[in-house]
């Protein structure tokens, strides 16, 4: 095809998006919104399945919280009783001051609301192998063996909560990103459907004289190619905004799940992958529109 | 009945062998007919509404397609195209609607520039083609016009502007002066008799007595499906007596 075609069809579909007029800002507007929530969707997918993807590293960690009231010198016994086991790697003691001093720094408005130190002490209980977690957990939530031992939680727990997150977030995201393709898929076929009727006298004399059916139809691909690559490229930015936000607050919640590595995503790559989706589903939604309303 | 000879095909704008249309309804919108137009005539074809003057036009640019016969146009057997090869048909085809068919928010330029550049004229092409046929209408003068601002006339000439653009080997209009005054239909048809001294076969589908018969050029006349008359330099009027001594 002639370049000089090429610059036709470009300012026919443009014609045709500006005599839809508010029309084509709406479309334009769901498809945006559409695309975004799809690309937030798959990102938050990717990223949870990341983050349980890095946590074996911590299979191998426990959490022995003291009860309040036993004192330092109990906290001290009870750390050399628990590094006596033969699975045990370490045992560190994070004091109650400790934990109270990280609090502060991390959150001041609340520890200022507090009347006094709340915390326990906490025993980070390391162990040589990953498949003796569970077994070395069981033992320290004995309460004969360890009568000053409060609450026990092993990371297979974090892991396992963090594991039917992941599950949930990947079904509701299936769901929704399903549901958002369809909606995009539909609303860029109605949208064409409304430019085929607007543009039926130019249909028709394009017909009479004979002009290709390829040329005839390819004003409406060129429009849907718009509002899908268009949508796709503005609802990235805004996902790109959104990720920014929920890093800085993802940051500050401090959690341990989040301290071993950093992600591979890279954040840019949503503007490429989202367009590419929005010129997927602005085509398919072009064909589907032409092959039900033009007859040419 | 043995075919036409390569030869006499190639001389023939028009050939339809036995041709007969049935619209769905039992409605036989033609039945039966067979006529050849040579390259380079002017043919009027008149009777009165429902004839079947629109479908014949139809046929030759496959907006419409036989039940029974053969339609050769330009070289090609019509019925025998592919969806795929019935452009390069249309492109040796010009036509003219009664209701000038004018993209109305386009201006006079565009309309014609339109037809051009759908077929993948450049824009150069469209530049120097457009004054050219625009003058040969007469309306060179009002090229940023829009159509709502012209006269019908006006409008008509435009349109056979339009069809006119691509150079085409064939003229159709169907009812060209439907919708125009007596004086003003007269310019209309004397315009198509010029575009006719160039070269391009024009065939005029009307009922419009003043203009057949001020021509006296060919007629093909129809009355309910059937060619009935078919005079070398005939008059519009002579169709309502065959019609009364059938
Ligand atoms: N699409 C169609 N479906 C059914 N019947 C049709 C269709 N088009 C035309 N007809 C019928 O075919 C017959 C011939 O129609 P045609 O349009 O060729 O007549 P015409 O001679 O052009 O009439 P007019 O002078 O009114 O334009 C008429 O009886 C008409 O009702
Ligand atoms: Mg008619």
């Amino acid at each position: 095809m002639k370049v000089s075609s090429i610059g036709f069809l470009f300012h026919e579909a443009w014609l045709n998006i500006r005599r839809n007029g508010w029309m084509s800002v709406a479309a334009l507007s769901t498809i945006t919104v559409s695309l975004a929530v799809l690309g937030g969707v798959l990102w938050a997918g990717l990223r949870v399945h990341e983050i349980v993807a890095q946590q074996p590293q911590q299979f191998n960690m426990i959490d022995v919280f003291m009860k309040p009231t036993a004192s330092r010198q109990i906290s001290l016994s009870t750390k050399t009783k628990i590094e006596s086991i033969k699975s045990v790697k370490s045992v560190f003691l994070i004091t109650k001051e400790q934990a109270w001093a990280d609090l502060t720094h991390r959150d001041p408005t609340l520890t200022k609301a507090l009347p006094d130190n709340p915390l326990m002490d906490r025993l980070q209980v390391v162990a040589r192998n990953g498949a003796d977690v569970k077994n070395l957990a069981h033992l320290l939530k004995n309460s004969q063996l360890f009568p000053n031992v409060m609450q026990v939680n092993d990371s297979g727990k974090e892991v396992r909560i963090l594991l039917s997150f992941a599950t949930l977030v990947r079904n509701i995201g299936i769901f929704l990103a399903l549901s958002l393709a369809v909606a995009t898929l539909f609303i860029v076929t109605n949208t064409i459907r409304l430019t085929a009727y607007a543009r039926r006298r130019e249909i028709s004399i394009m017909s009479l004289v004979g002009a290709t059916s390829w040329f005839i139809r390819l004003p409406l691909l060129v429009e849907g190619l718009f509002h899908g690559v268009v949508g796709g490229f503005i609802g990235s930015l805004f996902v790109l905004a959104a990720a920014s936000e929920v890093a800085h607050f993802v940051a500050q919640l401090n959690s341990p799940l989040l301290m071993y590595g950093t992600s591979s995503i890279i954040s840019w790559y949503v503007i490429p992958g989202l367009v590419g989706i929005g010129a997927i589903m602005g085509i398919s939604g072009s064909l589907l529109a032409i092959r039900r309303y033009v007859h040419a | 009945m043995k075919t036409l000879s390569k030869s006499t095909l190639l001389g023939n704008m028009i050939t339809m062998r036995n041709v007969s249309v049935d619209y769905p309804g039992h409605c036989v919108a033609l039945s039966d007919v067979s006529l050849t137009i040579s390259r380079g005539e002017f043919v009027f074809i008149v009777g009165p509404s429902g004839a079947g003057k629109s479908t014949v036009l139809k046929l030759l640019t496959h907006a419409e397609t036989v039940t029974t016969g053969t339609v050769m146009v330009n070289g090609l057997e019509v019925e025998k195209l592919k969806p795929s090869e019935v452009p390069n048909l249309r492109r040796h085809i010009g036509v003219v609607f009664q209701d000038f068919g004018l993209l109305p928010d386009r201006t006079v330029y565009e309309n014609v520039a339109f037809a051009m550049r759908v077929l993948g004229s450049g824009r150069r092409a469209v530049k120097e083609r457009i004054p050219v046929v625009l003058e040969m209408v007469g309306m060179a003068h009002r090229p940023d016009a829009f159509p709502n601002q012209l006269s019908g006339g006006e409008q008509q000439r435009v349109a056979i502007a339009r069809a006119l653009a691509n150079q085409p080997d064939l003229l159709l209009a169907d009812e060209p002066t439907g919708n125009l005054d007596p004086e003003t239909s007269l310019g209309i048809v004397e315009l198509l008799h010029q575009i006719n001294e160039q070269g391009a076969t024009v065939i005029v589908a009307t009922h419009d007595v003043a203009i057949v018969d001020q021509r006296e050029r060919r007629v093909l006349a129809f009355s309910e499906g059937r060619l009935v008359r078919d005079e070398a330099c005939g008059r519009y009027d002579t169709v309502a007596e065959v019609s009364v001594g059938k």
